[in-house]
């Protein structure tokens, strides 16, 4: 199982307790988390999720991958950009501290070390 | 050569000074390489370094213009096969192409100085981050393109100061497995994805070729953002990349770069002896680990290597191995050579700890901490095969 490091507490919390779905209304936010909603990059479709502040740019994507938002691509990699901004998101760094509000859309960029060989 | 020849380019603020005296490095001859080549190659470029170690393989052909048909069955080496037909093809008033069938570290930072660009058109992740660090010690701009269809993307790093944005910042994900970009495109393949199209390589190469224009001219609209298109639908996005405090990159530039009068072959005593010219106690920085020792993959015992990591292909193991040892040797590895490691590695000279000729090299001050650049001596000849072709003047243009 993967785990996520908190910086205030350093206990380890399995990555699924720290962003969630947030599809269904009937389940509350958690207390210091937002919901930001992550778009598909080729278009198919679009995730609500929520967010505590320990949740970096990598561990979010890893999470997206986990549930099968997106697909683990060989020699390629993901970006994610705020779409209030155009500005990309840190990797190694929380998501909330970095900017990102209640309500954020993200656009989930593919970016590519393919040259065609 | 007709003075009308370029009276378009001049029109598009081309200037024939800037492009004439530039030097341009691709690195990797595939798709990327091809498309990028041909649009400097007719832009007149003046000097083109294309570097590339594999072969070409049949499914190169259709998504590389400047393969000719008829060669593609004998697999020639893909950089010496791009450079000739770039040669050809060059309206520069006096074209360079050179080029290296060798992996880009075995070349050495040598092999960039002087370039006005550097292009990272391979497959592989770390080769890419490499190239990121070569570009911003060097101080030279970095255009970067990579794809997989049906989406893209181009960016520019200007590499003007350490504290810039650079390729790495951002890129967590970049594996450190190292393999050829046949490999990757195998495995792309393999996985049911297409790496390129004709289609997908030629948008974004074009985009790649006139940030390079743009770069050799001191211009760099596209600096610090990342240019995203979907060729099959159309749809693109500008993203603005960001500084990360946390990057793993080499986040220095070396404004200068002082000649050290010795060769790659130069025995080790008569390079420190140059050294201490410059630092009071030198320590010379590799550009990757080597390594002394390491335990035999079968038993466990030490076994010395004396070789640079990279050169390592396989797990060592030792001449006779049948019982696994009661205690596993630690790797022994070093990142930075002082004179007295240099005694005590017994090595010839520079060559022997990876470095290539006319590289550059870091120079760490122990006693004040500061860190230096110099070159060694060495010409671009031993790096590169050269094809120099007559004036275009020469040529008969109609």
């Amino acid at each position: 199982m993967n785990t996520v490091r908190h910086e205030k507490n350093e206990s380890l919390v399995p990555i699924e307790d720290c962003m969630s779905n947030n599809t269904n209304t009937a389940t509350p936010t958690p207390p210091g988390a937002i919901t930001v909603t992550f778009l598909h990059p080729r278009g198919a479709g679009k995730r609500p999720i929520s967010l505590n502040k320990a949740i970096t740019g990598k561990m979010a994507i890893e999470g997206l991958i986990q549930k099968r938002f997106i697909e683990a691509r060989p020699n390629s990699g993901y970006a994610l950009v705020l779409q209030r901004t155009k500005e990309e998101l840190p990797l190694e760094r929380s998501l909330i501290e970095a900017g990102l509000e209640e309500g954020d859309v993200i656009n989930v960029t593919d970016v590519s070390a393919g040259a065609g060989a | 050569m007709s003075s009308n020849l370029f009276a378009r380019e001049s029109l598009a603020g081309r200037s024939r000074t800037a492009l004439s005296s530039g030097i341009v490095t691709l690195v990797g001859a595939g798709a990327a390489g091809n498309n990028i080549a041909q649009t400097l190659a007719l832009e007149g470029v003046g000097e083109l370094r294309i570097i590339d170690f594999d072969t070409i393989e049949p499914s190169n052909a259709t998504r590389s213009p400047l393969f000719p048909k008829k060669q593609v069955a004998e697999a020639p080496g893909k950089a010496e096969t791009l450079a000739h037909s770039v040669a050809r093809l060059s309206y520069a008033e006096r074209p360079v192409v050179r080029y290296g069938n060798a992996k880009v570290e075995d070349l050495g930072l040598g092999a960039f100085v002087g370039s006005g660009a550097i292009v990272p058109a391979v497959d592989s992740l770390p080769v890419r981050a490499y190239l990121a660090d070569v570009a911003r010690l060097l101080g030279i701009p970095l255009v970067e393109i990579g794809f997989g269809f049906p989406v893209g993307q181009v960016s520019v790093y200007k590499n003007e100061a350490a504290d810039e944005v650079c390729w790495r910042c951002n890129r967590a994900d970049a594996s450190t497995e190292r393999a050829s970009c046949s490999w990757y495109a195998r495995k792309m393949a393999e996985d049911g994805k297409v790496p390129a199209t004709q289609t997908l390589a030629a948008a974004l190469s074009a985009l790649a070729a006139e940030a390079v224009i743009q770069a050799l001219h001191g211009r760099f609209p596209l600096a610090g953002r990342r240019f995203h298109l979907n060729v099959e639908t159309g749809a693109s996005d500008l993203v603005t990349v960001r500084r990360d405090p946390e990057c793993a990159g080499v986040h220095r530039l070396h404004e200068a770069i002082a000649p050290l009068p010795v060769t790659v072959d130069a025995a080790l005593p008569e390079v420190f002896a140059a050294l201490k010219a410059m630092a009071s106690d030198p320590a010379v920085r590799l550009s990757g680990l080597f390594v002394r020792e390491a335990p035999c993959a079968l038993c466990g015992s030490c076994v010395r290597l004396n070789a640079p990591a990279r050169t390592i292909a396989e797990p060592p193991r030792c001449s006779a191995c049948v019982v696994p040892a009661s205690t596993v040797t630690p790797i022994l590895a070093f990142s930075t050579i002082a004179e007295e490691d240099a005694i005590e590695l017994a090595l010839p000279n520079l060559r022997a700890l990876g470095f290539a000729p006319g590289t550059v090299i870091e120079i760490e001050d122990r006693s004040s901490g500061n860190i230096s650049a110099v070159k060694l001596a060495g010409e671009l000849g031993e790096l590169f095969t050269t094809i120099d072709l007559p004036p275009a003047s020469t040529m008969t243009v109609t």
